[in-house]
């Protein structure tokens, strides 16, 4: 198992260096002069514009600039943004932020998805089951931003149990409502997707064969059938960890958190690649992690699935 | 004749004086809590590091504003320039101005602010390699050219400047300075309240890069800190020497993305103070709802214009483009777009500024599809070959969508079907201004102008002399040229505003911008303020904060 995973490791450096790549060379195609708009309603002094083209290397042929660019990043020399505030910084500080609000997600969705789902399964067409039918689809066809604003106005300016923004700490008592608000799309779909697997496994073969070998009800739900119901839940969990340090963008918006995705955002709309490409490459990491981990699980979960 | 100009300095620490006796104020500390009073104002992150030569955008503009004072300052309430750090600005010929600092002013180091701290940082800003945003500020000066010189080419590296100083600005002694200007210009003083002419202290020569996240000013407030895309924070100094003193301990200006986070944070008491309300707040007066008589209306010295690109095909007939005006039905769009929030433009500068006249535009502005008609019939009669649409670009990143749109079917209406206008959307305001810049666009283009300072010529001359920085439709009109000069060399304040009048009116024959709204800006602010004056800058004047 360790070769595995270093050889999964391995991989990911072609990876980062293809994928770095790409969006230097997608940023540097985005059409329109970074420092062009900088200057109000009136043309930028073509001073300044040569000044900032020099210093970022902007007229240098696009392959120079990356060269440059990851020569510095292998040391961990990050550069500044356009802005001219260290990028590092800037990623070292909104990291956690992001990181907090992802694992608070993570939780609200495993703990009220999976738990509710597999109820829902094992008591089929139930009233619960119905109802937690009704409420998956009500989460699944609300826009995101519209629960962020409402949970926004209903509990911050109306109720006034929270603030309407997170302050700068960004505690994770803050996060709790941020967080689940992000939670609600995946928390619908692992709840449909445990109940299913659940109602799946219920019939199969080797539940027929537990229950008739006289294990007691709570050893073969509790063992066989979750056990083998969480595989796919893992898989989208692992994908969601990913999707949740980039995708969390409007929410973050809207409780003012300072988070990646806002950073990432902001700095694609400035045309600012220095911090555009140092990010992407973290989400890429995160990703590459957030699999392996997910693949190494599977063999904890399912024992016949073996690496090597 | 000698020109004393009263100025002040720029947003903050305006109307404080007269407010405060109105409201009871004595000024000198807060006698509320005990505690630390901070007020918190919604902003963003500045654009370049703190450095006044090198900031020309509103967030680290806000910050400046309050950590520098300068030789003037406007007046929070009627924009009229007061002498400030500077005794007195005195001129025998428009050209040459004895500049006399007042003694006592210190930096928020303890250094001492002198004609010294003024001529160097007039000159580093000046300087061509320094690549400064605000450089353009000193071009009247005499030498600028010298030490800012413009290659040819505009591809082509600059040349190396000859000299490191201007040979306009002369030291007399520690509080007296000359500034030698390259041609009469009797309003230059009332330049002087733009963040561009603050005083630096010596601090700042030694390393630029290291002042530019921790700036020592001569304002009523010093820095705090800077948490970047978080938070930027201003203390009182308690050694101010200006009459207007920071009246709170301190000002933090919390940045925010979603400025509807910002709404929902002064609703709920979480934020004191928030400039410029969002359409959402404005849309049906929603704000008056929500925040009582919790807020100012104000107008801004901010207007918006469709700039016309006069030397294209098609758009050469000055019939044309005024037809194209009178089509535009400025009360409609300025209600149904804006509720009634905005105002329809009848000239070419913002009422707050000095000098502005209403109704500069005439009948030119006014909206009447008959004579619009009549107009390009006119036109067409004698040879006139129109575009085959009117073409109206716009950058849509900001809200220009809907009052583009909105023009876009006024015209259509009005020509109905003689003519097309189509709007044409540009995804981001850098690929826009980089369109612009060159020359890329043919038709009607989205500008708008913030003023500088208040006073109609900033209006004008940026804008339509020929050759100008901002001149975007590239504009040229002799008679313009003329008076803009001869308005610049009269030192009587009321004759020169008379020429600029003249000017405006010359821009109401040609039509090279069409004025479409003016500017009016919302602040809310929270239960807990008891004080808050909005400058025609349309920011809070800082310093007069009350908490």
């Amino acid at each position: 198992m360790g070769r595995y995973a270093l050889r999964r490791l391995l991989q990911s450096v072609p990876v980062v260096v293809g994928t770095t790549l790409l969006i230097y060379w997608m940023m540097w195609a985005l059409p329109g002069d970074p420092f062009a708009g900088r200057c109000g309603e009136r043309a930028c002094p073509q001073d300044y514009i040569d000044a900032m083209n020099a210093q970022f290397m902007l007229d240098e042929p696009l392959l120079v600039q990356y060269g440059a660019y990851m020569a510095n990043l292998v040391q961990f020399d990050f550069g500044l943004t356009y802005n001219m505030v260290p990028v590092a910084t800037l990623i070292g500080q909104t990291f956690p932020v992001t990181l907090r609000l992802a694992l608070i997600a993570l939780a609200v969705e495993a703990g009220i998805g999976i738990v509710v789902g597999v109820i829902a399964g094992l008591r089929r067409n139930s009233y619960f089951d119905t109802l937690v039918f009704a409420s998956t689809l009500v989460a699944l066809s609300v826009p995101i931003f519209v629960i962020a604003r409402f949970a926004q106005w209903g509990l911050g300016v109306n109720l006034g149990w929270i603030t309407p923004t997170v302050s700068n700490e960004a505690t994770w008592a803050e996060l709790i409502v941020p967080g689940a608000v992000i939670a609600t799309t995946t928390t619908a779909v692992l709840a449909r997707l445990a109940r299913t697997t659940v109602a799946e496994n219920l019939s199969a073969d080797y539940v027929r064969t537990a229950v008739a070998k006289g294990l007691p009800r709570s050893r073969v739900i509790g063992v066989h059938v979750l056990r083998n119901s969480l595989i796919p839940l893992v898989t989208l969990l692992g994908l969601d960890l990913g999707t949740l340090m980039v995708g969390a963008v409007v929410t973050e918006g809207i409780f003012n958190i300072d988070g990646l995705g806002g950073l990432v955002y902001n700095h694609i709309l400035r045309l600012d690649s220095t911090v555009v490409v140092p990010a992407a490459t973290l989400f890429v990491l995160i990703y590459i992690f957030a699999n392996l981990l997910v693949d190494l699980l599977y063999g904890v979960l399912d024992p016949r699935i073996r690496y090597e | 004749m000698s020109m004393r100009a009263t100025r002040f300095r720029t947003a903050f620490a305006v109307a404080a004086a007269a407010v405060m006796a109105v409201s009871g104020c004595s000024g000198g500390g807060d006698d509320g809590d005990a505690g630390q009073t901070t007020v918190t104002v919604d902003g963003g992150q500045p654009e370049n590091p703190l450095v006044p030569a090198d900031t020309n955008e509103v967030f680290g503009g806000d910050v400046l504003d309050t950590l520098f004072s300068g030789l003037v300052r406007y007046d929070p309430e009627t924009a009229d320039p007061e002498n400030y750090v500077a005794d007195s600005i005195e001129t025998e010929d428009n050209q040459t101005f004895t500049i006399t600092v007042k003694e006592g002013w210190t930096f928020h180091d303890g250094t001492e602010v002198t004609a010294e701290s003024f001529v160097d940082a007039w000159n580093w800003g000046a300087y061509g390699p320094n690549a400064n945003l605000n450089a353009y500020w000193f071009e009247q000066i005499e030498g600028y050219d010298e030490v800012h010189p413009e290659a040819e080419d505009p591809e082509a590296d600059p040349p190396e400047p000859e000299a490191e100083e201007m040979s306009g600005l002369e030291v007399i002694d520690d509080y007296t300075f000359e500034v030698t200007l390259n041609d009469p210009y009797a309003q230059f003083p009332m330049r002087l309240g733009y963040t561009a002419f603050a005083p630096l202290p010596e601090v700042f020569f030694e390393d630029p890069e290291a002042f530019g996240r921790d700036p020592v000013g001569n304002g009523p407030f010093r820095f705090g800190s800077w948490t970047d895309n978080q938070e930027i924070t201003v203390e009182a100094y308690d050694d101010f020497a200006g009459s207007h003193a920071a009246q709170v301990d301190a000002v933090t200006w919390r940045m925010y993305d979603d400025r509807e986070a910002a709404y929902a944070d002064l609703l709920a008491g979480n934020l004191d103070v928030m400039t410029r309300l969002t359409p959402a707040a404005m849309a049906n007066e929603v704000y008056k709802d929500d925040l009582g008589d919790r807020y100012i209306e104000q107008e801004a010295g901010l207007m918006f214009t469709l700039t016309v690109t006069g030397n294209e095909p098609g758009y050469d007939d000055a019939r044309f483009r005024r037809a194209l005006s009178m089509a535009i039905d400025r009360e409609a769009i300025v209600d149904e777009i804006f509720e009634g929030t905005q105002l329809a433009s009848n000239g070419w500068a913002p009422g707050v500024v000095i000098g502005a006249q209403d109704g500069a535009c005439g009948e030119a502005c006014e909206h009447s599809p008959d004579q619009a008609n009549d107009l390009l019939q006119e036109a067409l009669d004698d040879g006139f070959e129109p575009p085959e649409e009117v073409e109206i670009w716009f950058n849509d990143d900001a809200d220009h969508r809907e009052w583009v749109t909105a023009v876009v079917n006024s015209i259509n209406q009005t020509f109905d079907g003689e003519l097309e206008a189509v709007a044409k959307p540009v995804p981001t305001f850098s690929e826009f201004r980089s369109g612009i810049n060159g020359d890329q666009y043919s038709g009607l283009l989205r500008t708008g102008w913030q003023m500088d300072y208040p006073h109609l010529e900033n209006f004008l001359s940026p804008l339509y002399e020929t050759g100008a920085s901002s001149n975007d439709g590239d504009y040229s009109n002799e008679e313009f040229d003329r008076l803009m000069a001869e308005g610049r060399q009269e030192s009587d304040r009321d004759a020169a505003v008379e020429k600029y009048r003249e000017a405006e009116r010359i821009l109401a024959e040609d039509m090279p911008a069409v004025p479409i709204y003016t500017a009016r800006t919302i602040t809310g602010y929270s239960e807990d303020m008891s004080n808050v004056e909005v400058t025609p800058f349309g920011v809070p004047a800082f310093a007069n904060l009350e908490k």
